[in-house]
């Protein structure tokens, strides 16, 4: 398949819908490919085990190099924009200030990149969770903050009706959502790129991707079948993981041996407190509220208020037997905070000689330390909030996956320029959560949005 | 047969790994009753080849063990979280293998065809609503 397709866009999550629609709408003709299926409000899977199974890369989770800690990514149309709670924020000046020491780069600040927020943001129906939609955890959270004089702040999510007071539950919508409220990209950029022409092929994972003089050559499977796309152009955005190996798996680790470092995910840590009456954290908006201290903030780590379905609480739990179901017995009594780290350890993504993934991430030294403090403000807070028991779960995981092919000016760190382009490959760009020099501390999804805008606007400039 | 990937052993192992993890327990039906292993393999075929492969060597090797000797595993594996080094690690990816394949059957609210018991999602009270776009 050659001079079919101006550009071949490789992912379709958060990055790579924002990317398929501009590249689109400026009159070029494209392809984006998923390595997952495409799944709808009225195909999503109904069930917590199926919703693993189906919607995530390892059938519900990959495991770091020593299985210390575990990730989690989609692999559906629409990526993790799929399966996120789509929390929509913009950076702050810290994470600017710290991205723009780290890799040079010049616009990486709040005025430059505030045309790209704004582009984004005035595209998607963004709503404060008001308090009159708070459950009962997000309650205890909100009381345990402001008994202590902690700050806290309602999340912004992207949504059009979650019909919160007609009893929905959101919970249900972590294996997509089947009001299609969520405004995943699935239901956002794609579709309003489908509708000017884009074409998408799910259940199409590319392999192997080679610069060629005439633009790029891309070899995968197609629902098990080998297949081969040419084209003048790629765009990757497979995300921290699939971007990375992609690459390595290709090889540009001799041209580009800074490929694979700067690995960042978060790390985030789930607490459960038991409370004497029935706390029902699963019901409603189940993740309403964060913290907003900037103690927390210059400590390095913030909270939010989540939970988990039960197929994620037992296997949190530490223990199994009579214990393990005893625990979940008083499911209905337990509230949740998370942890959520900025991590300043970098981890390395490499592949074994099968092309396997191996994550080497662990949650050691600075960010252990973090880690720690956030640990205690999360007891501190569920003890004043009237927990009868805590308990702090000890599998750390990560859902922000960022970095492996840092954006930079320094050609021996970076191995992406400040035009997205893979360093010495003017046919390949990049503009996904890979490219983050550094975990910024706050959700990512917004600012991975408004960098896909940026990046599409280079793009055709260049064309 | 309610698995074209796991062997009948393999089942049955899964089956009393299942009933050590997720015994009855006041209301809670043991894993066994529910009949959830029968949708094994809506599980088992979204996971990478070789991680099923793992699994089912495990479960060969647990098929011969006495139901304490496979209570031992779990707890050792369980311990070994806080373990450094790869035997750390192996005992970690075993915890998370057998007890993610369990849990994740258990709660997922599926029960066999038959079955006529409350099921465990439903003791706890776990049924999130999805209110119909109008």
């Amino acid at each position: 398949m050659s001079g079919q397709f101006d550009c071949v866009i490789v992912g379709s999550g958060t990055s790579g819908g924002v990317i398929a629609y501009y590249l689109t709408a400026g009159g070029m003709r494209c392809l984006l490919l998923e390595a997952g299926d495409a799944y709808g409000a009225g195909t999503f899977p109904e069930n917590d085990m199926d919703g693993s199974a189906r919607l995530f890369w390892g059938g519900g989770l990959e495991l770091g190099a020593t299985a210390e800690m575990a990730f989690l990514r989609a692999r559906c149309l629409g990526g993790t924009s799929v399966v996120n709670q789509c929390l929509l924020d913009r950076f702050d000046e810290h994470a600017w200030d710290a991205w723009q020491a780290t890799s040079g780069i010049g616009f990486f600040n709040a005025r430059d990149m505030a045309p790209h927020y704004s582009e984004i943001e005035g595209r998607l129906p963004i709503k404060e969770i008001p308090s009159t939609q708070h459950n009962r955890n997000a309650r205890l959270f909100v009381h345990g903050c402001e008994a202590l004089g902690y700050r806290w702040a309602p999340l912004r999510r992207g949504e059009t009706d979650c019909a919160i007071e007609q009893g929905n539950d959101c919970i249900a919508c972590l294996n997509g959502c089947r009001r299609d409220s969520k405004q995943s990209t699935l239901v956002t950029f794609i579709r309003w790129a489908q509708d000017l022409g884009l074409a998408v092929r799910p259940g199409f994972q590319v392999e192997r991707l080679e610069s060629t003089p005439d633009g790029v050559r891309l070899a995968g499977t197609e629902r098990g079948a080998p297949h081969e796309i040419r084209a003048p152009r790629v765009v990757l955005a497979a995300g921290a993981l699939g971007s990375t190996r992609l690459l390595l798996c290709s090889g540009f680790d001799r041209y580009l041996p800074s490929l694979g470092a700067g690995f960042y995910c978060h790390p985030q840590m789930m607490t459960f407190a038991e409370f004497d009456e029935p706390v029902d954290a699963h019901r409603g908006a189940f993740q309403a509220c964060k913290s907003d201290d900037p103690r927390f903030r210059r400590a390095g780590f913030k909270l939010e208020n989540v939970f988990a379905p039960p197929t994620s609480v037992g296997m949190l739990y530490p223990g199994f037997g009579a214990r393990l179901q005893e625990f979940m017995l008083r499911y209905r009594h337990l509230a949740s905070l998370e942890v959520a780290v900025q991590d300043v350890v970098p981890g390395r993504i490499s592949v074994d000689a099968r092309g396997r993934l191996r994550i080497a991430k662990r949650l050691e030294g600075e960010d252990l330390r973090r880690g720690q403090a956030g640990l205690r403000a999360v007891r501190e807070i569920l003890e004043r909030a009237g927990a009868r028991t805590i308990l702090h779960c000890p599998i750390g995981f990560g859902l922000h996956l960022m970095g492996g092919v840092a954006i930079g000016q320094d050609a021996r760190r970076a191995a992406v320029d400040e035009r997205f382009n893979l360093r010495g490959f003017p046919n390949i760009y990049i503009a996904d959560s890979s490219i983050f020099p550094a975990a910024p501390g706050v959700n990512p999804a917004l600012t991975i949005m408004a960098l896909g805008h940026r990046a599409s606007q280079e793009i055709l400039h260049a064309v | 047969m309610p698995s074209s990937i796991l062997t009948p052993r393999e089942l049955r192992a899964l089956e009393r790994v299942g009933d050590i993890i997720a015994p009855a327990c006041g209301p809670l039906p043991a894993f066994s009753a529910t009949g959830c292993v029968h949708y094994v393999d809506d599980l088992l075929r979204y996971m990478p080849p070789e991680d099923v492969a793992d699994i089912r060597l495990l479960l060969r090797i647990l098929s011969v063990k006495p139901t304490s000797g496979i209570r031992f595993i779990l707890a050792l594996a369980g311990a070994g979280r806080r373990w450094r080094g790869p035997v750390g690690a192996a005992l970690r990816m075993i915890e998370i293998g057998l007890k993610g394949l369990v849990v994740s059957l258990y709660y997922s609210g599926r029960t066999a065809p038959g079955y006529a018991g409350a099921s465990p999602v439903d003791v706890i009270g776990y049924r999130p609503r999805v209110v119909p776009r109008d």
